[in-house]
């Protein structure tokens, strides 16, 4: 998958449980860390959004791509 | 979601209904032959060889076995229907169990359409089966009711398959968090 999910990295630096993430974002625990560990089919704008509120910052910084080829 | 509930009991009640009537209705028409005709209920194919008054004990229970069998098919996907009811009633409307359903009272709904084809024959040869040699009759029919009765085995076979793509939407939508 060329789509890297570094939110264990910004929670990390934030200092953040997953668990009041996942309260603020309105997703279960279950769902973030599938989230997290990027085993996830695809992302709401909402659920992304509510994520860079909660820990200020872009979806640029939760989110990376690498070219596989 | 109230009026769907109500609808779905409706049919159960239907199914349940017709499930009696078919099973009651066999028994009936073979075992008492007498009583219903009082109530003008005959049989086609019986009435045009002269009425179940003709027939001995022998050809009796024959063409009770004849009839039974595309019943026995029809009776099957009705239970199958009820059992499709039952999930839909317990809010499983995109469970494999209901697609497996929809598929099963196709096939088995054309299976019945291909018994009543056969099952016509059989049961002329049963009624003519003590005439003279040369007096035996051997028929083969296909009405436009089978045909008719072709058109809810399709539509089950269809819905079945639209249960099955709706269930892969319905993963793969909640696989986006």
């Amino acid at each position: 998958m060329p789509i890297i999910v570094r939110l264990d990295v910004v929670l990390a630096k934030r200092g953040v449980k997953s668990k009041d993430l996942a309260a603020h974002v309105g997703i279960t625990e279950a769902n973030l860390s599938l989230l997290k560990s990027g085993k996830v089919k695809g992302v709401r704008f909402s659920t992304l959004a509510a994520i860079c509120d909660y820990l200020d910052c872009k979806p640029g910084d939760i989110l990376d791509y690498t070219d596989n080829a | 979601m109230t009026n769907v509930r109500r609808s779905i009991k409706i049919l159960k009640m239907v199914v349940i209904a017709t499930i009696i009537l078919v099973i009651v209705g066999q028994f009936w028409f073979w075992l008492e032959p007498f009583s219903v005709d009082l109530i003008s209920a005959t049989h086609p194919i019986i009435s045009e060889y002269g009425g179940i008054g003709k027939l001995d004990s022998t050809q009796r229970a024959w063409g009770f076995a004849v009839t039974l069998i595309p019943k026995l098919a029809l009776l099957w996907s009705m239970l199958l229907l009820l059992q499709l009811a039952n999930a839909l009633e317990a809010g499983r409307w995109f469970d494999r169990e209901c697609e497996n359903c929809c598929t099963r009272i196709g096939r088995w709904l054309i299976v019945y359409v291909a018994l009543t084809v056969v099952h016509r024959t059989f049961l002329v040869m049963v009624i003519t089966m003590n005439n003279p040699v040369g007096e035996r009759h051997l028929a083969l029919s296909v009405s436009s009711d089978d045909l008719m009765a072709l058109v809810p085995a399709l539509l089950a076979l269809i819905i079945g398959h639209m249960v099955k793509l709706a269930r892969a939407q319905r993963d793969e939508l909640n696989e986006i968090v």
